[in-house]
């Protein structure tokens, strides 16, 4: 993206579209239980509190009741529909991650994911949500690097088999499967929203563009949480924001007290945020803050510097929610990308504007 | 292909390399490969010169550009030897740009086998010359193998994380106070 001489102004930015992830289906509800919702009207009723509060992306992932991960996409079928009828135009965004928690019993399995074809039902939803995430390429997830006892330390993430399951974890993605998921996703018409660790990924999804793989709106999210991701170090996201297309519209996303901080860089920048439980349990003075409060946070700062908060009717028109692109080529032109090189085309393709 | 390397992998099989005089030739594909690598000498897994290779291959890893290339290398610490690494015709302009930065090289059939016209293989030794060639016209000789031991350190280790970070031109760990993930128990 170029920054011009006024893009640090609010005016010139596009209002600010929210992400809450408030289900933190890392976490047991015991370790906060008063913000961790069990039952499916708690789950709703969650939404429609984040979504009065400002928020208009919702991160979404479903227990069962017993405090585990659902995996059974009846349940996701039901939040979905239950949230869609209590606040239509907040965006939908089902987490692909670890959304399918697997059926063994074995310690540790909390962390290990599901095989390809039960992760590809995600295509399959009813009501369909207007996005999925999704990772490009395979990596290292090791989501304790960064955490330090005093993060972790009084959760279940200290019982030592579930610390080692989730420092070992790693998030596959490989080229097959990500085709392939983007191939159905679309053709379900949700919207697949890209989580990108590092250079290496914006450069795949710009190859998945340039070879027809992907015809539609590039909404990325930075996930920087270390431990085989991009530390939370600015250097890395401007590095990232520097290389995402014009057109394109980046989160930033990393986790526990790193997340206000980096927040508050991106909403500068004119980039957009995600906060919630799922991303960080803590405020900044080490107090519990619920997924409201985080973003109330938000909402209170973006005041303060004049970004406005996008409406989800905003928000959906910021993340051309629904578009898809006909051709290779008209994808690169929406996207602010340079156009494919023709054969035989010598120096680079030049790019017009819209 | 997948390149398995978890921590619990990764951090014994230094501990082994470590205990039998080896040296870690740190393969990096992009720069949270090498933050890892710092988070493992600020924890004292490692304790020994930083030489890392710059590996861009694409495909999951690093694209051969100077935007990567320029990231990694002021994300890297004064004392770290780096050598840049890439794939097929990307070899020879990679290479040259590493030369005239004052890195390193690596070159050979495992990475390119063309010529960069594509007319004809080249052989490693073929490439090696090329390079040579290419070094003299910048000025810049050709390290003996004596030398290259000196650069790289080879057999040298450090007792300490202070030392260790000390040698390789890292700031110290911060002293007290909360210590973050920085001292993070291994």
């Amino acid at each position: 993206m170029q920054f011009l001489d006024d893009s640090l102004l609010p005016e010139t930015q596009e209002k600010l579209v929210i992400t809450v992830a408030p289900y933190g289906p890392e976490w047991h509800p015991d370790d906060f239980p008063e913000d961790i919702p069990l039952t499916m009207e708690e789950h709703i009723q969650k939404a429609v509190d984040c979504y009065n509060a400002g928020a208009t992306v919702l991160h979404l992932h479903v227990r069962e009741e017993d405090g585990t991960g659902s995996k059974h996409l009846s349940k996701f079928n039901e939040l979905i529909a239950g949230v869609r009828a209590r606040v239509p135009d907040m965006i939908i965004q089902v987490g692909g991650s670890i959304s399918f928690s697997p059926e063994s019993e074995e310690e540790g399995a909390e962390a290990k994911w599901l095989s390809d074809e039960v992760r590809h039902m995600l295509a399959d939803l009813k009501p369909a949500p207007d996005q999925v995430t999704i990772a490009v390429n395979t990596t290292q997830m090791n989501i304790m690097d960064l955490m330090s006892d005093a993060d972790y330390g009084a959760t279940s993430l200290a019982n030592p088999a579930l610390y080692q399951a989730y420092r070992e974890m790693v998030v596959p993605a490989g080229p097959h499967w990500v085709e392939e998921h983007l191939r159905r996703l679309t053709a379900s018409g949700i919207q697949p929203h890209f989580q990108l660790t590092c250079m290496p990924d914006l450069e795949t999804v710009e190859r998945l563009v340039r070879r027809g793989l992907y015809k539609g709106p590039l909404n990325l999210t930075w996930v920087g949480i270390g431990g085989g991701f991009d530390g939370p170090n600015p250097n890395n996201f401007m590095e990232f924001i520097r290389r995402a297309p014009d057109g394109s519209t980046v989160t930033l996303e990393t986790l526990m007290r790193h997340v206000l901080p980096v927040n508050v860089m991106a909403m500068c920048l004119g980039q957009h945020v995600r906060c919630g439980i799922e991303d960080t349990l803590y405020d900044q003075h080490g107090d519990k803050m619920t997924s409201v409060q985080g973003i109330e946070q938000i909402v209170r700062v973006a005041r303060e510097l004049g970004r406005e908060i996008a409406t989800a009717k905003e928000a959906r028109d910021i993340y051309r929610i629904g578009v898809q692109y006909n051709s290779v080529e008209e994808t690169l032109a929406r996207n602010g990308m340079t156009p494919n090189r023709q054969p035989g085309q010598r120096a680079l393709p030049v790019r017009y504007a819209a | 292909m997948i390149v398995p390397s978890n921590p619990s992998w990764y951090e014994e099989h230094i501990r082994r390399l470590s205990a039998a005089g080896i040296q870690s030739a740190f393969q990096c594909y992009n720069i949270n490969s090498f933050e890892t690598v710092e988070r493992l000498m600020r924890r004292g897994i490692y304790k020994g010169p930083l030489v890392m290779n710059w590996v861009a291959l694409g495909g999951g890893m690093d694209q051969a550009n100077i935007y990567n290339l320029a990231n990694f290398v002021r994300a890297a610490p004064d004392g770290a030897v780096l050598t840049v690494e890439s794939s097929l015709r990307n070899v020879l302009p990679v290479n040259m740009i590493g030369i005239a930065m004052g890195l390193h090289v690596r070159c050979g059939t495992e990475d390119c086998l063309w010529n960069q016209s594509r007319t004809a293989k080249m052989s490693s030794v073929a490439q090696i010359e090329q390079l040579v060639r290419l070094s003299q016209e910048f000025g810049r000789p050709i390290a003996t193998a004596r030398q290259a031991r000196e650069i790289s350190k080879i057999g040298v280790f450090y007792d300490t994380v202070e030392e260790s970070l000390h040698a390789n031109g890292f700031a110290p760990n911060r002293n007290g106070g909360n210590q973050g993930f920085l001292l993070k128990a291994a």
